[in-house]
């Protein structure tokens, strides 16, 4: 049976939320070790949402920013993007690259592979501990950096998962930082990939 | 600017004929969306088609999802209202491959089959397309000016232009 609004168990929930925490302490500690600055990464909300409302999230589907993704393979399936405002994208880019506050604003081929840096380590912690409890292989793809609509960002994903259902299961997260930094943690299992995730917690 | 915008999202097909009115597709990647427009009676409709086919899904939730049960769905519903199909300006935008995979090529590009689907469905209907902004990598904004007719796509770093 496919995950839909209403018919996920809080218990359910709750076992998701223990260990989403657990991988997103791990990823917000490297995390911050990268770009040299405190970050924290807010409790995940999670949450089973229409396909056509995922984008308003940030603001609205027509909200610019920079997405770093990565397609998720290995015993489940999916899609992570992290997701910054473009102050904020540029003020990431000034800590990794010890540049002073506010001198990022177009992003360079440098600005870029940095980014895409901090989209992996993040990403492959999390990961990691995921697939650390659940005893499965869960594999990051090389990530991808874009500066565009976050509709637009989200558009195939959106559409790929909208052949089996017309909801989500959306865990989001927010982003906080002494300078500003505001950002999101989405993650969007494939159909079916969440109760493999809670068969192998609970074995 | 006085008009007040009309959020066309995901699967939807919004018809109107309030000159103050402005139906938009925001940020459409690998989406199209697709406009129509009668001058005579200052109708429009805007759809925003997310994939090719309706044999594609499980769930037949919005039949403006599907391009191959959109615009026949649309054409009906502005017939319907009074439009004349010989009248009918016929654009559409988006299709972009957002996100690219390295060596993945195809697993995300939905767009270039959506473009496809979408104008075979019109060709079906022997509408002619108009104007078009299709392909490419970065996501688009369309919007339908009512009162006018007037279609407009924004883009990030390209600002906004005339389609």
């Amino acid at each position: 049976m496919a995950i839909t609004r209403g018919n996920l168990p809080s218990d359910n929930i709750e076992t998701l939320k223990q260990l989403v925490n657990q991988a997103l302490e791990q990823s917000g500690r490297v995390f911050s070790e990268m770009v040299g600055n405190q970050i924290t990464i807010k409790a995940p909300v999670i949450e089973v949402i229409p396909l056509k409302n995922v984008a308003d999230i940030t603001g609205g589907p027509g909200t610019v920013g920079t997405g770093i993704y990565e397609a998720v393979t290995g015993n489940v399936g999916g899609h992570l993007l992290l997701f910054f405002n473009q102050e904020s994208a540029g003020h990431l880019v000034d800590m990794i690259l010890e540049k002073p506050m506010g001198t990022t604003a177009e992003l360079d081929e440098m600005d870029i592979s940095a980014l895409s840096e901090l989209g992996n380590v993040t990403g492959s912690f999390f990961l990691n501990a995921v697939s650390d409890r659940s005893c499965m292989e869960i594999y990051p793809s090389t990530p991808v950096v874009v500066t565009d609509m976050i509709g637009a960002i989200l558009s195939a994903i959106l559409a790929e998962l909208s052949t089996t259902g017309d909801s989500a299961l959306i865990i989001k997260t927010e982003f906080v930082g002494s300078q500003e930094i505001m950002g999101y943690f989405f993650l969007l299992p494939e159909p079916y990939a969440l109760e493999t995730i809670l068969e192998r917690l609970e074995a | 600017m006085t008009e007040k915008a009309i959020s066309v999202g995901l699967g939807e097909l919004h018809i109107s004929k309030d000159p103050e009115k402005v139906l938009v597709c925001y940020g459409l990647g690998s989406c199209v969306g697709v406009s129509f427009y009668d001058p005579l009676l200052k109708l429009g409709a805007l759809a925003h088609v997310v994939l090719p086919s309706s044999s594609m899904a499980r769930v037949q939730d919005s039949l403006a999802k599907f391009a191959d049960t959109c615009i026949p769905t649309m054409l009906q519903e502005i017939t319907k209202m009074g439009a004349n199909k010989s009248r009918l300006i016929v654009k559409i935008a988006g299709g972009a491959q957002v996100l690219k995979l390295p060596g993945q090529a195809n697993r995300l590009d939905i767009g270039g089959r959506n473009i496809s689907a979408v104008e075979e469905a019109l060709a079906a209907e022997k509408l002619v397309v108009g104007n078009k902004d299709v392909g490419g990598n970065y996501g688009r904004t369309m919007q339908l000016y009512i009162g006018t007719g007037i279609v407009t796509i924004r883009t990030v770093g390209q600002g906004e232009k005339e389609l």
